[in-house]
C-alpha cells in the first residue's frame, strides 16, 4: 500500500479559520461571535435633511409641475421648497409623520389652502402647464379638475341622487335630466357603488355605511370629471374591509385619473401607489418608485421612517 | 457572544421588534457556530479515525434542524406581525436564505461523519492519505463559511466579497483532489472503493464553499438591496 498518495500534495494555507483542535470543544460549540466594530448599513448617510430631494422629482408625462413650493401659516413657514412633478394616470403617495407637510402640499394642488386666512403659497405648480397659483386662475373649475375627497366620509345631507347629482349640475355637465341620470350612473358604478344603492337612490347618503359614504364622496368627485383626484387619508376612518374595497377601487380609478393620496398606512402606500414621496418637516426629503422605497430606500430618514425607527 | 447590538436590530419604536430581529440574528450566529464546528468536527472524525466525534456529528445533525426550524417560525411570525420594510426586508430575507444554506452545510457534514463511520477500518496508511486531502480542504469550507456568516451578521460588504472570491481556492483544491485521486486508481485500481468515499468527501466540501458563497453574496442585498446572486464572483468588486 505504500504507492497510495491520494492527497500528497500542498494546500494553500486557509487563512480565515484557526485551526487549533484543541480549542474545539466535543459536546457544545460557540456561536460566531459578533463584531464589536460591526456598524451596519448605512451608517455613512446623514440623518439630516438633504439639501435636494433624494430620487427622482421628475416624471415623463406630469400632470403637475411643482417647482419650489413654499408655504407658510401667518410668518410660520409649513413647507420648504419642494420640487416635484406628479404623473399622469398614476398613483402617487404621501407619506410622513404627523405634522411633516404631507397634507399642506395635497391642498396647494386645488388651492385649497386659499381657505385659510393666515395661509400663503409660493413657487409655481403647474396643471398641464398652467400656473394655478396664478391669482387670475378661478378656483371653482380647477376644483373641478382636482377634485378631493377627505378624511371623514362628508356626504351633503341630501340624497344619494342629489349627492352625486349636485356637482354636474352647478358646473352645467349635462343638457337636461337623462344626461344627468347617466352621469349619476357612471360615477356611481366607477365609484363601485352602483349595485348597493341603485334601489335607493332618493334615500339620504348620511344613511349609508362608513366605507360606502365614502365611495359615495368619491362618486362626487368623479360626477364633475376631474383629471386629478387628491385624497387625504381616506380609509383612516373605515374598516379593513371598506379600506380594502376603496383600495381596489383606487387601482381601477387609475386607469382614467390622477390619484394622489395623502396616507399614514405605509402597508396602504406601498399597496396602492407607484411612487411615494417621503415628507419630514416640511421637507420633501426622497420620492421614487413605490418598490424602492420599501425596499431599498436611499435616505436614511426615509428608512427610519418605513422600518418603524422614526421618533 | 457578546451582546453588540446592531443597527438592523435596534431602534425599532417597538421595542419587543428589535427583541425579535435580535433573536433571528443570534440564531444565525448560534446556528453558523454549530455548522462551522460541524464540519470541522466530520473532517477530524474521518482523519483521525474517532467513532464518537462522527457519532457526535451525526447527533448534533438535529440540533442544527432545529435552529432551521426555529428561525423559519421567527421569520414566519415577524412577516405576520411586524410587515417589515426596507433594512429590515432585506436583513430578514438573507438571513432566512443564509440558514437554509447552514442547513445544508449542515447536511454535507453529516454526510462526511457518516462516511468516517464507514471507513474505521481502513489501513492507517490509506486513513494518512485521507487526512491531507479532506484536513485542508475542510479547514478552508469551514473558515469560508465562518467568515461569510460573520459577514452577513456584521454587513460587511468587503469582507463578504473577499470571502466569496476566496471560494476560488477551494475550487481548485477540489480539482487537484480529484487529479489525484485519478492518478492514484490508475496505479492501484484496488483502491476504488476508498476513492469513491473520498470524492464523495471532497464533493462536499466543494458544496460547502458554494454555500459559503451565496451567504456572502447575501451581505451585498442587505447592504444595496442587489441581487448579485448571479453574478460572476470574479466581478463582484465591481457591485460595491
Amino acid at each position: 500500500m505504500d504507492d497510495v498518495n491520494i492527497g500528497g500534495y500542498q494546500f494553500m494555507e486557509a487563512t480565515t479559520m484557526s485551526r487549533d483542535r484543541e480549542t474545539r470543544s466535543e459536546q457544545g460549540t460557540q456561536a460566531l461571535s459578533r463584531n464589536s466594530a460591526a456598524s451596519l448599513f448605512g451608517s455613512e448617510r446623514g440623518s439630516d435633511v438633504p439639501d435636494k430631494t433624494v430620487g427622482v422629482i421628475t416624471h415623463d408625462d406630469p400632470i403637475f409641475a411643482c417647482r419650489s413650493v413654499d408655504v407658510f401659516y401667518a410668518d410660520k413657514q409649513a413647507i420648504f421648497g419642494v420640487d416635484l412633478d406628479i404623473g399622469r394616470n398614476q398613483v402617487i403617495s404621501m407619506i410622513g409623520p404627523s405634522g411633516c407637510g404631507k397634507s399642506t402640499f395635497l391642498r396647494c394642488l386645488n388651492r385649497m389652502n386659499d381657505t385659510i386666512d393666515i395661509a400663503r403659497v409660493t413657487g409655481r405648480i403647474e396643471l398641464d402647464g398652467q400656473d394655478i397659483l396664478d391669482s387670475k386662475i378661478d378656483v371653482v373649475p380647477l376644483r373641478a379638475r382636482v377634485g378631493m375627497v377627505f378624511q371623514k366620509p362628508n356626504p351633503f345631507p341630501k340624497s344619494i341622487y342629489e349627492n352625486v347629482a349636485y356637482g354636474p349640475r352647478i358646473h352645467g355637465l349635462a343638457r337636461d335630466r337623462v344626461e344627468l341620470d347617466e352621469i349619476v350612473q357612471t360615477s356611481l358604478e366607477r365609484a363601485g357603488l352602483l349595485k348597493e344603492v341603485k334601489d335607493r337612490m332618493d334615500q339620504p347618503g348620511t344613511g349609508l355605511s362608513g366605507g360606502q359614504q365614502q365611495r359615495l364622496c368619491i362618486a362626487r368627485a368623479i360626477a364633475v370629471s376631474p383629471e386629478v383626484i387628491l385624497m387625504d387619508e381616506p380609509c383612516s376612518a373605515l374598516d379593513p374591509i371598506a379600506t380594502a374595497r376603496i383600495e381596489d377601487l383606487i387601482d381601477e380609478l387609475k386607469e382614467n385619473y390622477t390619484i394622489c393620496i395623502v396616507t399614514h398606512s405605509m402597508q396602504q402606500a406601498a399597496r396602492v401607489s407607484q411612487r411615494t414621496a417621503y415628507f419630514h418637516l416640511g421637507y420633501l426629503v426622497e420620492v421614487d418608485e413605490t418598490d424602492k422605497i420599501f425596499t431599498n430606500p436611499s435616505h436614511k430618514l426615509t428608512e427610519d421612517y418605513i422600518t418603524g425607527r422614526f421618533g | 457572544m457578546t451582546d453588540q447590538k446592531s443597527e438592523f436590530t435596534e431602534g425599532h419604536i417597538v421595542r419587543s421588534y428589535d427583541a425579535e430581529l435580535d433573536r433571528l440574528r443570534t440564531l444565525l450566529l448560534e446556528m453558523g457556530g454549530l455548522v462551522v464546528d460541524q464540519i470541522g468536527q466530520a473532517v477530524n472524525a474521518l482523519t483521525e479515525k474517532d467513532r464518537e466525534r462522527s457519532e457526535t456529528v451525526v447527533r448534533r445533525e438535529e440540533d442544527v434542524n432545529r435552529y432551521d426550524i426555529e428561525a423559519e417560525e421567527l421569520v414566519l411570525h415577524v412577516l405576520a406581525k411586524r410587515q417589515p420594510m426596507g433594512m429590515d426586508l432585506r436583513a430578514i430575507m438573507a438571513i432566512t436564505r443564509a440558514v437554509t444554506d447552514l442547513e445544508r452545510c449542515g447536511d454535507e457534514a453529516k454526510k462526511i461523519a457518516k462516511i468516517a463511520r464507514r471507513r474505521l477500518e481502513d489501513d492507517p496508511k490509506v486513513v494518512e492519505a485521507f487526512s491531507i486531502a479532506a484536513d485542508n480542504m475542510g479547514a478552508l469550507a469551514a473558515g469560508l463559511l465562518k467568515s461569510a456568516v460573520e459577514a452577513l451578521d456584521e454587513a460587511d460588504e468587503e469582507k463578504a466579497i473577499q470571502s466569496a472570491q476566496a471560494d476560488a481556492h477551494l475550487d481548485a483544491e477540489y480539482k487537484l483532489a480529484l487529479r489525484n485521486i485519478h492518478s492514484a486508481l490508475i496505479s492501484n485500481p484496488s483502491l476504488i472503493e476508498v476513492a469513491t468515499d473520498l470524492v464523495i468527501v471532497t464533493k462536499a466540501l466543494e458544496r460547502i464553499g458554494d454555500h459559503a458563497k451565496n451567504i456572502a453574496k447575501y451581505v451585498v442585498f442587505i447592504v444595496q438591496g442587489k441581487d448579485v446572486r448571479h453574478v460572476k464572483t470574479k466581478a463582484l468588486d465591481k457591485e460595491i
